[in-house]
């Protein structure tokens, strides 16, 4: 009790203030495609300069809390993820909106991201050693397994199309061995380019595959005069968001605890972060749902599942950065400097030296996940009525938004060409019937299955019989096969009745 | 052959691609080097491929040369700005992509469209180079 009171000393007005401007501009960045939570949380690091260390660290928390939930605003209204976390159920949520549903998709997006960051706090503030310490547990072996188990969530995601997803996801493994490979310094696929020697970027890939091919396709049905304009969708009446949720949560109760707690839990794990968090709850929620045939089509369960577990998975990403010092993903990294700035050394000495300061930084977690509420209610109301706008006059402007968010990545124009070409692979792929989102899993899982597999294949000269031996590899192994086994068993079982 | 196999195909190709590349590049740096992965992802691209084309797939897909002309003038439109933003910096370029784009696909007058489009270019440079401190190219001649 001691303990409380003395975390809650540190929360004064100064640090209620540092959260709702900290939220309002992760808000308006995460909204923008191509800006992500990361880079949001990077552009206010000097501000921190400036504060003292709770405020400082609440400002990066609001940040990446509201940031994260914002990729979700524009992936609803212009099938445009605004973060990568978003993309796995962009068209539930695209489909809901041209429903007419904005009100309610958006709504329980909302709803559900900020019980997630709730449930990731929870979990924060009580487990964070002992998650720590299994997490660490996790060698290069269970990397593998983690990989592929998420690498397999695009083909149960994907439902009948599982060979065209399956496709499309090597293909998004395929461009992520672009550039310089990582143990033997040698160059592939760069043919002399110097812009290729870093790899592709799978910011610029993932605007050019949701924006420039929605653009492209807009374009070419406006030439060919099919009627685009009346697609414009209808808009429910009235600002309330949240008008009818209550029911609906409290009956998917136990599928955002479940997303929650595993959004924690991959967070928790070095390396992976809420894009993955995202796609596996995704997945899972798919297979344990009463109504598998929905999701991709407008599943509001999707929706509420996939985006409780990502807002979870950013309090998750703090607990190896603040008991060991090893960043969850590269906005953790940045949070570990202001940290080190601010003379909190992370490690188990903080648990010793400073647990007021990191319980109140428990308690500004959830307080900018409730904070979030009304900013993100104030945000989505305004822009929401987007959808009202001709798409000739947004169009133009989304092109714009999408070259500069691919530039800004590295101040590097040749990321607008990957823009450009992954937008007209995208355009022929969804034309041909492929489902795209499989290539960002693809892109951003690709360099973390291929470092984990050839670390442990030459740890263990070769051969594969290691990856079943450690007993944590060896239950994650299973899970893989299970779940392909199910995949296949499910696909000879829709053959067999398409036979019929 | 109808259009619908042409991405199976497409993707077969590609698959043999980053086979033979890595078996000509990059098979130096030993069986764990450079080229282990881009041969087993192009060997699975080829085997999806064959299954995805084994599949039955009912959906007709038409692409015509109306298609081909839209996507050339509007890879020619961010080329142009791609190539002419270091030399015209990007308030300028920026307009010769959007004020196109806009005149030709909104529902509105040409002064409504001039007006919007120099407002969303104004208000995003604004944004980028104020807020988010994105150093955008500049107009050279404005300085």
């Amino acid at each position: 009790m001691d303990m409380l009171l003395s975390a809650l000393s540190y929360i004064n007005s100064m640090t209620i203030i540092v959260v709702i401007v900290g939220c309002l501009f992760g808000l308006f960045v995460g909204a923008i495609p191509g800006l992500t939570a990361t880079m949001a949380i990077a552009l206010m690091v000097p501000f921190t300069f400036f504060l003292d260390p709770v405020p400082a660290l609440s400002l990066m928390i609001a940040v990446g809390a509201s940031s994260i939930y914002a990729g979700d605003i524009p992936g609803a209204l212009l099938n445009i993820p605004g973060t990568p976390a978003s993309a796995a159920y962009v068209e539930d949520s695209h489909t809901l909106v041209l429903e007419g549903k904005a009100n309610r998709v958006l709504g329980l997006g909302l709803t559900s991201s900020v019980i997630g960051g709730l449930i990731g706090t929870i979990i924060l503030a009580f487990t964070a050693p002992y998650l720590a310490k299994f997490a660490l547990k996790f060698s290069t072996f269970e990397y593998t397994w983690l990989s592929l188990i998420g690498l397999s969530c695009a083909t149960i995601v994907a439902g009948s199309k599982t060979s065209r997803s399956l496709l499309t996801l090597v293909l998004g493994i395929a461009l992520s061995t672009i550039g310089f490979d990582e143990f033997t310094g040698h160059e592939r696929f760069t043919f002399g380019m110097e812009s290729l020697l870093q790899g592709v970027s799978f910011i610029p890939a993932m605007i050019g595959l949701f924006a420039i091919s929605g653009a492209i396709d807009f374009y070419v049905k406006t030439y060919k005069k099919e009627n685009v304009f009346s697609t414009v969708p209808p808009i429910e009446k009235g600002m309330n968001i949240f008008k009818g949720l209550g029911s609906r949560l409290s009956h998917k109760s136990v599928g955002i605890l479940r997303s929650g707690v595993l959004g924690t839990l991959i967070g928790a794990l070095p390396g992976a972060g809420s894009d993955i968090a995202a796609w596996i709850s995704y997945a899972l929620s798919k297979k344990l749902s009463k109504h598998p045939e929905k999701y991709g089509s407008g599943s509001e369960e999707a929706i509420i599942d996939a985006s409780s577990s990502n807002n979870a998975s950013l309090a998750g990403s703090w607990i190896p950065s603040l008991v060991f010092g090893i960043p969850g993903d590269s906005a953790s990294a940045i949070i570990i400097g202001v940290l080190f700035m601010k003379d909190m050394k992370p490690g188990p000495t903080l648990f010793l030296f400073n647990p007021e300061k990191l319980y109140a930084v428990f308690i500004i977690f959830a307080i900018a996940n409730i904070i979030l509420l009304p900013l993100a209610f104030l945000a989505v109301n305004v822009l929401k009525k987007i959808i009202k706008i001709d798409n000739g006059i947004i169009y133009p402007v989304v092109i714009l938004c999408s070259i500069v968010g691919a530039f800004a990545i590295n101040n590097d124009i040749s990321s607008v060409v990957v823009m450009l070409i992954m937008g007209v692979l995208g355009y022929f792929l969804q034309r041909f019937d492929y489902p795209i989102s499989p290539i960002i899993l693809g892109m951003i899982l690709g360099p973390m299955l291929e470092k984990n597999l050839i670390s442990s294949l030459l740890k263990a000269n070769g051969d594969y019989g290691a990856f079943f031996e450690r007993p944590v590899s060896g239950v994650l192994s299973v899970i893989f096969i299970l779940i392909v086994l199910v995949q296949i068993m499910s696909n000879i079982r829709r053959m067999m009745k398409k036979s019929k | 052959m109808t259009q619908k196999k042409i991405p199976a195909v497409f993707f077969i190709l590609f698959g043999l691609f980053l086979i033979i590349y890595s078996a000509e590049n990059l098979w130096s740096t030993g069986l764990f080097g450079a080229g282990f992965m881009p041969t087993i992802v192009g060997s699975a691209i080829i085997l999806a491929a064959i299954v995805d084309t084994l599949s039955t797939n009912k959906k007709r897909v038409k692409i015509d040369c109306r298609d081909f002309t839209v996507i050339t003038l509007f890879i020619g439109l961010i080329l142009f700005y791609v190539f002419m933003v270091s030399y015209l910096g990007f308030i300028i370029t920026s307009g010769f992509v959007v004020f196109p784009l806009m005149l030709y696909a909104a529902r509105c007058r040409v002064r409504t469209s001039v007006i919007i489009s120099a407002g969303a270019i104004l208000f995003i440079y604004y944004f980028f180079t104020q807020v988010l401190l994105v150093q955008l190219p500049e107009t050279p001649f404005l300085n």
